[in-house]
């Protein structure tokens, strides 16, 4: 997808599903805990997941495969403004605290994670 | 709310009431903050009625605001939409608008203030182009800050609350370390939050306008420079942290420690220490005065009775009463104004022996004076979530006390 094709997917899903998520390929490692969570299996509604991995989601979550370079391209439209309190980047950062944060100094455990995501 | 936020709610107000004729419209305002309640002010003082606050905190729904029921959102459905107009002076406003179009209100929904330039709900390329030049603009800011401040490492306090920066200069000592940077520069938007980063040591410290001082927090996200660190806990969009507090409890203190700074819960947060002697002590008694501290920005103000009972009771003890103003604030009745500087404060408030204020910013700065402070929570609760105030924002080495509906002040 380029740019443009990125925006229209992006605004596309965002009218179809509740919530959409872009899961970071740094924290790949967390999207088997995701993906098994019980708070992604009782979230009521629609969710699409955009991901660069394999990882098997329950039946009642779409998810659409990304290249790098389209999940970069998600990242900074993101980060160009707030095009919706329903699109969610999981994802660590070096210019700011993220909840993997809490989970690195024993606050929050992944499946606690899970479910502030999924709240 | 700051007095420039004040005038253009104001200004905003007037053209919307000349605009669409208020008088025959339900008024509702959406979103129980002490902005709602300073807009309900203004637009009750004119005359107008108010028929509701909508709210999604169901904690807040069956309250009221000067008569003024707080309901929920669907309650703005109850009368004829192209009749009903929804004011809105919050940074969720669209999210606000998204829900009120989702429940299916279609009447006028207005913002009185433009509190968040970085939120727009469209992906239209119009809005992409105008959100492109913001973040062109955001790194002209940050070219400007590193030609001024070369090889520094820039530290976003995004938004204008002195407690905030207090927490972010507390920890930052270990952060600096941690990441290996010697010199900083801290960038803020008012000379009240220079000042409280001044008092823990800053060398470095910018003013910027509110606006531009967001656009550059967008640039860094945009360009993710590890040169630079937004401190806070929930601005802008993309830093989520405040959001776990709707699985756990977490103060605001360890949001700082743990969350903004990923440090370990157990440490100790630095002490301020560019402390000032206050020119006029000489005005204070030693030991037998009371500085109360009754005006905050962003947090509901308590009603006047209480502090009328405050100031009563330690005037019957003898005591010299005073209240911290800044300007346009009027002292409390009965007491003289005295306005120190932040980094006067701690000699302010030692000298008298006793300090009494809203749980505020002011607090955080003097939380390590040497006296009988108390700090007064509004009863309400933070962010939408279930946690009190009271809760999150408890302080130590001060008398927490809570002051809800039927508060009464007993002598301490």
């Amino acid at each position: 997808m380029n740019k443009l094709d990125i925006r229209n997917d992006l605004e596309e899903k965002l009218a179809a599903y509740d919530r959409v998520f872009l899961i970071s390929s740094d924290v790949q490692w967390f999207e088997a805990v995701f993906a098994e969570s019980e708070a992604l299996r009782d979230f009521g509604g629609r969710i699409w997941i955009y991901s660069g991995s394999e990882t098997a989601y329950p039946a009642s979550v779409s998810c659409g495969r990304i290249s790098p370079k389209e999940e970069e391209e998600i990242r900074k439209l993101y980060h160009t403004y707030e095009f919706s309190d329903r699109f969610y980047v999981i994802s660590r950062s070096r210019i700011h605290g993220t909840l993997f944060d809490y989970m690195d100094q024993g606050i929050l455990s992944a499946e606690e994670l899970t479910a502030v995501w999924m709240r | 709310m700051d007095s420039e936020q004040y005038r253009e709610m104001r200004e905003n107000f007037q053209a919307a009431a000349e605009a669409c004729s208020l008088r025959d419209r339900k008024i509702y305002l959406f979103g129980h903050c002490g902005a709602t309640e300073e807009l309900a002010d203004l637009i009750l003082n004119q005359g107008y009625g108010i028929e509701a606050i909508l709210d999604n905190s169901r904690t807040k729904q069956g309250r009221q605001y000067r008569g003024i029921v707080i309901r929920e959102p669907s309650a703005v459905l109850e009368h004829d939409s192209r009749k009903s107009v929804v004011f809105l002076v919050t940074r969720f406003y669209e999210a606000m608008y998204a829900q009120l179009r989702k429940l299916g209100f279609d009447g006028k929904v207005q913002k009185l203030v433009e509190y968040d330039t970085g939120a727009e709900y469209s992906l239209s390329p119009e809005t992409v182009k105008r959100k492109n030049d913001r973040v062109a603009g955001g790194m002209k800011t940050v070219r400007e800050l590193e030609e001024k401040h070369p090889g520094m490492f820039r530290i976003y306090c995004p938004f204008p609350a002195l407690g905030d920066v207090c927490f972010c200069m507390s920890y930052l000592p270990y952060f600096q370390k941690r990441r290996g940077f010697s010199e900083y520069v801290i960038c803020v938007s008012r000379e009240s939050c220079a000042q409280g980063a001044v008092l823990f040591g800053a060398v470095h410290v910018e003013v910027l306008k509110q606006e531009c001082l967001d656009a550059a927090v967008q640039a860094e996200l945009y360009m993710q420079d590890e040169h630079a660190f937004i401190a806070h806990q929930d601005r802008p969009y993309a830093i989520d942290l405040c959001r776990a507090l709707h699985v756990k409890k977490i103060t605001l203190e360890k949001m700082y420690c743990c969350g903004v700074f990923g440090l370990p819960g157990e440490t100790k947060p630095v002490p301020p220490t560019a402390w000032l002697p206050y020119r006029g002590s000489g005005r204070i008694e030693a030991h037998h005065a009371v500085i109360f501290a009754p005006y905050a920005k962003s947090v509901p103000l308590l009603p006047k009775r209480v502090w009328e009972d405050i100031v009563a009771d330690y005037g019957a003890r003898g005591c010299q009463l005073f209240t911290n103003v800044a300007e346009g604030e009027e002292p409390l009745k009965g007491t003289e104004p005295i306005c120190p500087g932040i980094r006067e404060m701690k000699s302010v408030v030692e000298r008298a022996g006793t300090f009494i204020g809203i749980r505020s910013g002011l607090c955080d700065v003097i939380r390590t004076a040497d006296c009988h402070k108390i700090a007064l929570y509004p009863d309400y609760h933070y962010c939408g979530t279930r946690w009190t105030a009271a809760e999150i924002y408890a302080i130590e080495g001060f008398e927490n006390i809570v002051v809800n509906g039927d508060f009464q002040w007993l002598r301490r």
